[in-house]
């Protein structure tokens, strides 16, 4: 019955070693490379927009989604999130009903918020990253960036970024 | 079924602190209740409605997983603890609670990273912990069992309204300080809670009960039917918090309403303690169950037809007040079917039963990844199976008692005795043999001679101890009820 109880009680000591150890599990150098360059094109993003994100009461909403076959790692949305904390309220989302109004006309962004499309990231000496903008159903842009990684850790986007037809955002 | 009439009352809820060393529990469960709400509402800051769902899936998943592994060591420890230790229940109670005040703190700085998970989930096995031993150390506070609903009932209104008080204040402290305040606040609130389990004061019932005594009542067909139809109930809250929270949130609604529609089960619960009196003036508590299935059943199935948020808060509310009104039935079922085993032990099994199903429906809501209509369907479907099967095997049940006649009584004691000795009592076996035979002997036609040797050989049996023996009286009687019918 002793042995019985003290196998139970290892179980848990097992099963709690696991939830604290699994508790940051997994952010190595890509995790924090990968969510630089993403805050690099979200910023460069936002400015393009021209949208009308006015500071209020409550934080403008940044939705993206994961355009590429991967996804995006919880640990790099984590980061990303931690990244925009004091200027957006960053929210990765499953569905893009969760970022517009499907049932207004001309399908629109939610108020206050816009909607980001972050494709897979492509790392050599440069990185390249697809990605998308959408507002409305007739306003969604798509560009091509190309990023260099800095001395502090961060990436900076290399001139202009290539438009391209969007494909990912597009209902 | 259970014994107990339609209408009969239950006992009077006299004042808010009762007669009984109950009353210790009430600022605990206040407490306590106080910092489930806030800790709910501080999650509305939290990481959860960031990241998407399908990225946060393995991970809850794992905790989820995790989650259960704590609940293999409560049955078998938890009921002994309270049961044997003096001050032992009082201990349980403070290390759920206090635990929860020191995670509450650590989580306060952590809202935004990947460590909310696992200690979110410390956070919900320590309230499960708390849960079992709690209503595992009730039977032992109260001065009559019969008062055992009566304060089940009056614990769960004080936390409602402990909760609500808390939510309030809640809101103040998230617009001015933020989520991670509130969590400070939970933290103190759980500290308070840690601090007032130490005047608990519990005085065991003094019960010499014989384990087979206690393992028959709870096996009985009354209490598993009830156990099942609780399990479901739970599973059915445990899945609903995770598949109808990820469908609000993938559909776009505020993290507001999703807390608000989770958390308004808990006025649902406060209903409950109100209306279960009054449900049970005209059914007993296995029909009351009954119907606590089939509520949410039909609004599971409302939503499902047309899920938004507004279906989706009346199916949160319908479960919290199904889950009272049935915790209320299913504590009566035990008091009336399992008197003799509504000790610590016995209950933490139950009681951990219940807690497992409430993670298996959260981790079936996670992993299967239903549509939000097909898994509200499918809530629907299982809920409502569970209750037309109920409402069947009722009136199954009231069938074949109108058909038992005295005449089996002697087979229906065998059975007993034969149950008995395959638990291995078998002296109390003999005994319950022999009253087969005398009731034999008094429906039907039994050679004097032959009840005359099997109480002879009976009596052997109970002073040589010897095995053997023991089996002749089983095998005689069982011969001498079999000649009686012929």
């Amino acid at each position: 019955m002793l042995s019985l109880q003290r196998s139970r009680l290892a179980t848990v000591l097992v099963a709690f070693g696991l939830l604290t150890g699994c508790a940051n599990g997994g952010e190595s150098d890509n995790t924090v490379r990968d969510a630089a360059i993403y805050r690099a094109v979200v910023v460069d993003l936002v400015d393009r927009s021209r949208a009308d994100l006015e500071p209020s009461e409550d934080l403008p909403v940044l939705f993206i989604e994961a355009l590429g076959v991967d996804g995006i790692p919880l640990q790099v949305q984590v980061e990303v999130v931690a990244g925009f904390v004091e200027q957006y309220e960053i929210r990765f989302i499953d569905q893009f009903d969760e970022a517009v109004e499907v049932d207004l006309p001309g399908q629109p962004v939610r108020p206050q918020s816009l909607l980001i499309g972050l494709g897979d990231i492509d790392v050599d000496e440069t990185a390249e990253v697809h990605s998308e903008l959408y507002l409305s159903v007739d306003d969604i842009r798509g560009f091509s960036y190309t990023l260099v990684g800095a001395d502090d850790g961060q990436w900076d986007v290399v001139g202009e970024p290539v438009d391209i037809e969007p494909e990912g955002l597009v209902p | 079924m259970t014994a107990s009439g339609v209408g009969r009352p239950y006992p009077a809820d006299r004042s808010l602190l009762g007669d009984s060393a109950a009353w210790t529990l009430l600022p605990v469960q206040a407490f306590h209740s106080a910092g489930e709400a806030l800790f709910a509402l501080s999650l509305v800051g939290s990481l959860f409605f960031n990241v998407s769902v399908d990225a946060a899936r393995p991970r809850i998943l794992l905790y989820l997983a995790l989650t259960m592994a704590p609940f293999a060591v409560l049955a078998p420890l938890i009921g002994p603890v309270i049961d044997r230790l003096r001050g032992g229940h009082r201990a349980v109670l403070m290390v759920s609670i206090g635990g929860r005040a020191v995670m509450a703190l650590l989580l306060a700085s952590q809202l935004k990273s990947l460590l909310l998970y696992p200690q979110a989930f410390v956070i919900v096995v320590l309230a499960k912990v708390y849960t079992v031993g709690r209503n595992a150390l009730i039977p032992s506070l109260v001065d009559d069992r019969n008062h055992l609903v009566v304060v089940n009932s009056r614990l769960a209104r004080v936390g409602a309204t402990a909760g609500v008080v808390a939510a309030g204040l809640g809101l103040a402290v998230l617009q001015v300080g933020g989520a991670d305040w509130v969590l400070r606040l939970a933290a103190l609130f759980y500290g308070l809670g840690a601090v007032s389990a130490l005047a608990i004061r519990g005085h065991h019932l003094g019960l010499n009960v014989s384990p087979i005594v206690e393992a028959t009542e709870m096996h009985g067909p009354g209490i598993h039917s009830a156990t099942t139809g609780m399990t479901a109930l739970r599973m059915a809250t445990g899945f609903v918090l995770f598949h109808v929270g990820f469908a609000l949130k993938t559909s776009g609604e505020p993290a507001w309403l999703v807390a608000g529609v989770l958390g308004i089960g808990a006025l649902g619960g406060f209903g409950g303690t109100f209306v279960a009196p009054w449900l049970h003036r005209w059914w007993e508590e296995q029909r009351v169950l009954t119907a606590s299935l089939l509520l949410p059943a039909g609004l599971a199935a409302l939503a499902a037809l047309r899920f938004h948020s507004s279906t989706a808060l009346a199916l949160s509310i319908s479960l919290g007040l199904a889950g009272s009104v049935g915790r209320r039935a299913f504590d009566g079922v035990v008091q009336t079917e399992a008197p003799h085993a509504t000790r610590g032990r016995a209950y933490a099994g139950l009681e951990t039963r219940l807690e497992v199903g409430w993670v298996l429906g959260s981790i079936i809501a996670v992993l299967a990844r239903f549509p939000s209509w097909v898994g509200l369907a499918i809530l629907a479907a299982a809920l409502g199976a569970f209750g037309v099967n109920r409402v069947v095997a009722d009136l199954t049940a009231a069938q074949v008692s109108s058909e038992v006649e005295v005449a089996t009584l002697p087979f229906r004691l065998l059975e007993t005795a034969d149950a008995v000795a395959s638990r291995g009592d078998r002296q109390q076996a003999v005994l319950v043999a022999l009253a087969a035979a005398e009731a034999a002997a008094m429906v039907g036609d039994v050679p004097c001679d032959r009840l005359g040797r099997l109480k002879q050989v009976g009596r052997q049996a109970a002073i040589s101890n010897d095995r053997a023996v023991e089996d002749d009286v089983l095998r005689l009687a069982h011969e001498l009820v079999a000649e009686s019918t012929r």
